[in-house]
């Protein structure tokens, strides 16, 4: 989960949002650009992994209702939106905007008892760690998966979830404030 | 002695009804979020009664107020003389369709009052003054763009906001143009990368931002400012929302040896009753006049009645030097208590809107636990805001104060013994 734009093997651009949800979908089979000697792997695996994909990410009622499969794909939305948050603040104008005004520092991302991830900024560029924090300069701590799962289903404001109590913020509060401003932007991409 | 530990039972039973029918319970910077009531069960989340320094929650917990209503509690809460001026208007008039002749008697004590002011403009909120500001700077020079001074807050209409913020979109902030504070050579640089487009410079007086040590004017940086503004036809506009009255009442471009063009005043005018007020010079009144801006209530008579007895007692006290004095007094004996306990508390910004950080570790956790203790022993502050002073503050309740700072800083200190 380190900045994929760098070091990676294949690159699958999507030129829009709906290209990048048709593939979640499977309306759209992306074009790697690069690394075409892996793209046996790619017509082998590929499909059957964005299937998977789309099992976890667009999870049907059924599903959720097993509590194994509703923590494992809670995880997975979360890690994935951890991930969003690092790239729509490297990359999306407005995104940038938010990471400008964010000091350098590890902000913790977690579910309580749960898991969690590490989004670290440095110069305004950030990255994100699939662990949990030991330490942070900022935290936003959701109280459990459930409550989670309904923010980043879009059916909860975390506004609303600071008051109730089941989003514990802490640390320096521009770093949250800003982490969550990409974060209303991640639904744009990954609606 | 121990103080005692603040529960909230009812406070949570009036909030939980409050989030069925109010967005968020309570919003904005009285509520829970933008508030940083960090964590949110060490705070009071209804209040039920006020006096002076003083206000209790539904929980009958009394806290001494630190925060003053974010500002328009400046000669204590139900101020006799304020409350009696307004009691009275009360039984004659107040929101009628031909205005009181208040309106012309707080006008002509702003103007009597307020240093660089011609003329008295007046609305409800801070928002509808500083918009009434940039509005009128546009329509007289029929110029686009606005610089800002980073870490800035003018209110909440589109125009104040970022980009980034739920709601606005590029186009409502296209025009705004952004300088560090104390920083003039930036100030002359996007002046001269925008020459002949900028309709006004707006700032408050000092910089008192949220989440970060607060900024006094750099020496001359005000007067090369107002210099180069004159020079180049830009409206000169100080938000003085804030720090209103609490530093001069004359206006706080006065306390700091320059003249604004305009002037926006709000929190401190009435003592809690609900006026704001746009000063200015001459020659911004008939771009004022010109402007299609007003609302139901901005000239209610029972506000202004109130405005001019707050005013004239605010005089009469000599309330920047009263207010000086006891603000000294809080951050003094607050420093002690925090050396005493091995705390690096910096006291930053204007003493009678001080600014508090806790600089032993760098994410301000420490300071959010210490702020979290006193709340609960009722000191009510905040961690992420500068403070206001009131005129009852009495000794005893500094010293009072200092008294549940010893305790909380010594709550904070063991709970970290890592640390200390
Ligand atoms: C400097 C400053 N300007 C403008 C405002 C906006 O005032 P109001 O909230 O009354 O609209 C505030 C409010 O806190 C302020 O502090």
């Amino acid at each position: 989960m380190e900045d994929g734009l760098s070091n990676c093997d294949i690159l699958l651009p999507f030129s829009s949002c709906e290209k990048f949800n048709g593939m979640i979908d499977g309306t759209v089979t992306p074009i790697p650009s690069k690394g075409f000697q892996h793209i046996k792997f790619l017509l082998k695996c590929f499909v059957p992994l964005t299937d998977l994909l789309t099992k976890y990410m667009r999870a049907s009622e059924e599903d959720l209702a097993d509590p194994v499969f509703f923590d494992k794909s809670t995880t997975l939305m979360l890690y994935t939106i951890a991930v969003a948050i690092a790239q729509i603040g490297n990359q999306d104008q407005i995104g940038k905007f938010s990471a400008h005004l964010i000091p350098d520092g590890d902000i913790s991302v977690c579910i309580k008892d749960g898991p969690g991830a590490i989004i670290r900024v440095e110069d305004h560029h950030m990255l994100t760690l699939k662990k949990p924090a030991a330490t942070y300069r900022a935290i936003m701590e959701f109280r459990d998966m459930k409550l989670a799962r309904a923010l980043f289903d879009g059916k909860i404001n975390a506004v609303a979830c600071i008051g109730t109590g089941d989003i514990r913020m802490g640390g320096m509060i521009s770093m949250v404030d800003n982490v969550n401003r990409i974060l209303d932007r991640v639904a744009l991409y990954l609606a | 002695m121990a103080s005692k530990i603040n529960s909230y039972d009812k406070s949570r039973q009036w909030f939980d009804r409050a989030t069925r029918v109010i967005p968020s319970g309570v919003y904005g910077h009285l509520g829970p979020a933008e508030g940083c009531f960090i964590p949110v069960s060490s705070f009071p989340l209804f209040g039920d009664k006020a006096q002076g320094s003083y206000f209790w929650d539904v929980d009958g917990n009394r806290f001494i107020d630190y925060m003053c209503a974010y500002g328009p509690n400046v000669l204590g809460y139900n101020d006799p003389d304020v409350d009696a001026a307004a009691l009275e208007q009360v039984k004659k008039c107040n929101c009628t369709t031909s205005p009181s002749y208040k309106m012309v008697e707080l006008a002509e004590l702003m103007v009597d009052t307020v240093n660089c002011a011609d003329w008295a403009f007046f609305a409800k909120n801070g928002n509808d003054v500083t918009t009434a500001a940039i509005m009128a700077a546009r329509a007289a020079t029929h110029r686009k763009k606005i610089i800002f001074v980073n870490g800035f807050y003018h209110g909440v209409a589109p125009w104040t906001q970022k980009v980034d913020y739920p709601g606005v979109i590029p186009e409502d902030v296209a025009n705004n143009l952004y300088v560090d504070w104390n920083d003039f050579e930036q100030v002359e640089k996007v002046v001269a990368e925008n020459e002949g487009e900028i309709a006004a410079f707006i700032s408050t007086p000092y910089l008192h931002g949220n989440f970060a040590d607060n900024v006094l004017p750099a020496d001359g940086y005000w007067q090369k400012v107002r210099k180069l503004c004159t020079e180049k036809g830009i409206v000169l506009i100080i938000d003085d929302v804030r720090a209103g009255f609490r530093l001069d009442t004359a206006g706080s471009d006065h306390f700091y040896g320059f003249e604004a063009d305009m002037i926006c005043f709000c929190k401190a005018i009435a003592n809690g009753w609900n006026v704001s007020c746009l000063c200015g010079k001459d020659f911004m009144k008939s771009a004022v006049s010109s402007l299609s801006y007003t609302g139901s209530y901005w000239m209610s008579a029972v506000p202004f009645a109130a405005g001019i007895a707050c005013i004239n007692k605010m005089k009469q006290l000599n309330l920047p030097v009263l207010l000086r004095e006891k603000a000294l007094k809080v951050t003094g004996a607050l420093k002690a208590a925090a050396e005493n306990n091995g705390f690096d508390l910096r006291v930053s910004g204007e003493p009678a809107l001080f600014y508090l950080r806790i600089a032993n570790d760098d994410s301000l956790l420490l300071h959010q636990e210490w702020i979290s203790e006193m709340v609960r022993r009722g000191i009510f502050m905040t961690s992420h805001h500068n403070h206001f002073l009131n005129a009852s503050l009495t000794d005893e309740d500094i010293s009072l104060t200092a008294e549940v700072a010893d305790e909380a800083f010594k709550v904070v200190a063991k709970n970290h013994p890592e640390l200390f």
